[in-house]
């Protein structure tokens, strides 16, 4: 099934889903007002920011089912009583109404004297008030609440981070969605890729397919070189006979994103280049098969280091040569972050994260290979099965490029 | 509206911003650093706002903050929040020679920055800080106080004046940029007037923005009603018209353009013309010396009052360059001046006659008045009169005519919802 049919379907699919939506929504409001009873509080103000990273959590969109436009918004939650989105600017008031879960919907240009009224008017009784996402809220939101709350104003991140922390069942059907879009993405990239065509223009087509299949954003980076020393935002470069291309592939559906990280080479591929892209699938299945529930991250980072390392690589396991072995995703859970040999996290049942070996090998360059993965009750499971399906080679037509 | 990463088209452009171009922008706040008593500035910018590093450095943070640590005589230095992996590919980027990074992309420029400055003088030196709010509170304060023992102040409205003044080169980088702009906002409305649903002549917008070597690009039109949305998800119906924004950023340079396309609004002008006019009577209030204010009020008194104050909400315009959105705003009651040198980039949306219309042109502060940075005036000008030329076809061609482009073109006029 193509990602196109998940979102197309007939007019009962779309009720569905809306349904489902409109359920997960419910779902989340109620874990939330669950943990901000067990921390004493009254009304829990979550802030966003304007900024939708990949690396980070966007609490304030996880919570009311809405991407904001403008750079202030806040989803006001009481212990009892209807939730309050307010959003900025004052013209999205149609696209907040549609799009959020939360009915009583607010568009406005001065959040900071929306919001100052409802403190002192509505929410005036609220005792102990929880502030989320004030370290990237605009100064004068975060001057209005200091001024406002004074000794009612308690730290509410912990109460919404600790619901946000495993994706939910609604949260993992879209990672699945984005993965799909994604390998859709990566397919049209290997069918359009050809020599003479710049960087940028092959990774315009492959980030308009994958928004016409449904991906809200990107993060997307393609690059090629004849020897890789990272990936990185694509340049005016034609690509050439040979070519590596590493394709990092991180669309987000509803705001969640996937990741998978591709390798292709146009034309026949090096035996050092095999060699290569072998020793970081299998690092990665490595990585896999140690992962699962209780399993602390460290150990899975650790299996992927080992196996690279047994190979004679071993001071390529570290920074230049890598980042890290993976992480979360944005939108909501952002456990276990890095996938790295200094975590302390401890893998549960319901976390979803990117495991990818990437690194620089001396010979082939630097590679990417890796996989969204998702951890159930039985261990893990790969949501692809691309990065174990080898390197990527692109026929050329000597005549007409790639075929 | 914030992509996740600027994505497109990542070069620098050695031809149309040379490295002694950096070396003139470096002279010019030298001197004003000069004239302000400084002897260090410390310019930060961000994806966000990237604006006061890449007037330095002439590359744009794809994610977190950069920053520029530029003294009296001492060579620039690029400082950057990120792992050492990435500097190979910041080298090809920039002309700063001197490039170093933070301990993590998580960590602040405190520690980075302090070192820096450090190699000036230890303690007492006058330190200009342009684009502190790019950096989270936290790292704010820390940059503060690695600074401490030297004397600190904002620098913002000091880089700002320098800025503001569009050099040469930055002139030609925004008429290319707004080529793109324009020819995305042209291949929305073709694509529509072809059959496609609004979502579709949106990303066909999208589409030929980032083809042309945009790196950011950011495409708002009528989806979910007369308002301005992004495209989110699949689906969506072809409406009775399309209004499109398209805003993007090539070479670090932004741009915007506006097409719209359907049926004329009731009445004899219409509101495609009331938009159009707004805007043309705010480019033609442009001179050195208006006040932003009287700009807007230009715009505003051409406008019904429900249109006025959706034009209002929408923004009537701004400065425009290395940030989408830079001083003066125009807007009412705004005692800015305009400077001679400053880029303009205007428009009006407004919904009329139960349509979402939009016009937008770019204008250049030039010393004897508005000067367009593109030939021909606000695009919906070559839209309306377009629309016009196919209604004439379409009506002469009559009722015989009722297959293909001609009945195509036909209902893209009328604004009619079938698609064939």
């Amino acid at each position: 099934m193509g990602a196109g049919r998940l979102w197309r379907g007939d007019g009962a699919d779309v009720a569905q889903r809306a349904q489902r939506r409109a359920s997960a929504g419910q779902r989340r409001i109620a874990a939330v007002r669950e943990a901000m009873a067990a921390d004493g509080l009254d009304l829990l103000v979550v802030l966003g920011s304007g900024r939708h990273s990949f690396i980070a959590a966007n609490l304030c969109w996880w919570l009311s089912g809405l991407r904001q436009l403008g750079r202030d918004a806040a989803v006001l939650l009481p212990l009892d009583g209807e939730p309050r989105l307010i959003v900025t600017p004052s013209w999205d008031d149609l696209r907040a109404r549609e799009l959020a879960w939360i009915d009583d919907v607010t568009a406005v240009d001065d959040l900071p004297r929306e919001l100052a009224g409802l403190l002192a008017g509505r929410f005036a009784r609220a005792g102990a008030v929880g502030v989320a996402g004030a370290a990237d809220a605009s100064a004068s939101v975060a001057a209005m609440l200091d001024a406002q709350l004074g000794e009612r104003r308690r730290d509410g991140t912990a109460a919404i981070s600790a619901c946000a922390r495993r994706h939910d069942e609604w949260a993992l059907g879209l990672i699945a969605q984005a993965v799909q879009i994604a390998e859709a993405g990566f397919s049209h990239l290997c069918e359009t890729a050809r020599p003479g065509m710049r960087e940028f223009e092959l990774a315009a087509l492959v980030d308009a397919h994958m928004r016409a299949l449904g991906a809200d954003d990107n993060f997307l980076l393609i690059s090629a070189s004849q020897h890789n020393r990272a990936v990185h935002a694509p340049t005016d470069r034609e690509l050439w006979p040979g070519d590596v291309i590493l394709a990092e592939i991180s669309p987000a559906v509803e705001g969640q994103f996937a990741q998978i990280c591709r390798t292709a080479v146009l034309g026949d591929a090096t035996p050092a280049l095999r060699e290569g892209y072998a020793l970081l699938a299998e690092a990665f299945a490595a990585g896999l098969r140690a992962a699962g529930p209780g399993v602390p991250v460290r150990e899975v980072a650790g299996e992927v280091n080992r196996l690279v390392s047994e190979r004679g690589y071993g001071r390529f396991t570290r920074p230049p040569y890598m980042r890290s072995r993976g992480h979360a995703m944005g939108l909501g859970a952002m456990v276990p972050a890095d996938v790295s040999d200094s975590s302390d996290v401890v893998l549960e049942p319901g976390m979803s994260f990117v495991l990818h070996p990437n690194q620089y090998l001396p010979g082939p360059g630097y590679l990417l290979c890796g996989d969204q993965i998702e951890i159930a009750d039985d261990g893990a499971r790969a949501l692809s099965g691309g990065a174990l399906a080898g390197l990527a080679e692109i026929p050329v037509d000597p005549a007409r490029g790639a075929t | 509206m914030e992509n996740v990463l600027k994505r497109g088209l990542t070069v620098w452009d050695r031809s149309l911003l040379p490295q002694d171009e950096y070396h003139e922008r470096v002279r010019a706040v030298r001197e004003a650093m000069a004239h302000a008593g400084l002897d260090v500035l410390v310019a930060i910018g961000d994806s966000v706002r990237p604006g006061n590093f890449a007037y330095l450095s002439g590359y744009v943070p794809p994610l977190r903050w950069m920053g520029v640590v530029l003294g009296a005589e001492a060579e620039p230095v690029l400082v950057s929040g990120g792992g050492a992996r990435e500097v190979p590919f910041v080298r090809t980027q920039t002309w700063l020679e001197d490039l170093r990074t933070s301990a993590s992309l998580f960590t602040g420029p405190a520690e980075v920055v302090s070192a820096v400055v450090s190699e000036i003088a230890a303690v007492g030196l006058r330190v200009g800080v342009a684009g502190a709010q790019c950096l989270e509170p936290a790292a704010e304060r820390e940059l503060r106080g690695a600074l401490s023992g030297h004397r600190l102040q904002a620098a913002d409205g000091m880089l700002e004046r320098v800025r503001a003044r569009k050099r040469p080169r930055e002139v030609v980088a925004l008429s290319r940029s707004l080529e793109v702009a324009r020819a995305a906002a042209r291949a929305a409305r073709e694509a529509w007037i072809d059959g496609a649903t609004n979502r579709e002549a949106l990303l066909a917008a999208e589409r030929v923005a980032r083809s042309g070597g945009c790196r950011d690009v950011r495409v708002l039109g009528n989806l979910h009603g007369e308002a301005l949305s992004p495209v989110e998800r699949p689906g969506g119906r072809r409406l009775g018209s399309l209004a499109c924004v398209c805003a993007v950023e090539r070479l670090g340079y932004w741009s915007q353009a506006a097409a719209v396309a359907g049926a004329p609004p009731a009445g004899a002008a219409g509101s495609v013309g009331g938009v159009t006019g707004a805007v043309r009577a705010m480019a033609q209030a442009v001179r050195p010396g208006a006040r932003a204010g009287d700009v807007a009020e230009a715009a505003l008194a051409l406008l019904e009052p429900d249109a006025r104050a959706t034009a209002i909400s929408y923004g009537l315009g701004a400065g425009i360059g290395l940030d989408p959105v830079e001083g003066p705003v125009i807007e009412p009651g705004s005692d800015d001046e305009l400077v001679e040198g400053t880029v303009l980039a205007l428009r009006a949306l407004a919904v009329e006659d139960g349509r979402l219309c939009c016009a937008a042109q770019t204008i250049r502060v030039a010393a004897e008045g508005p000067e367009p940075l593109s030939a021909g005036g606000p695009l919906s000008d070559e839209v309306q009169q377009r629309d016009a030329a196919a209604a004439r076809g379409a009506a002469a061609e009559g009722a015989a005519a009722r297959g293909g482009l001609a009945v195509r073109a036909q209902s893209a006029v009328a604004g009619r919802t079938d698609s064939p």
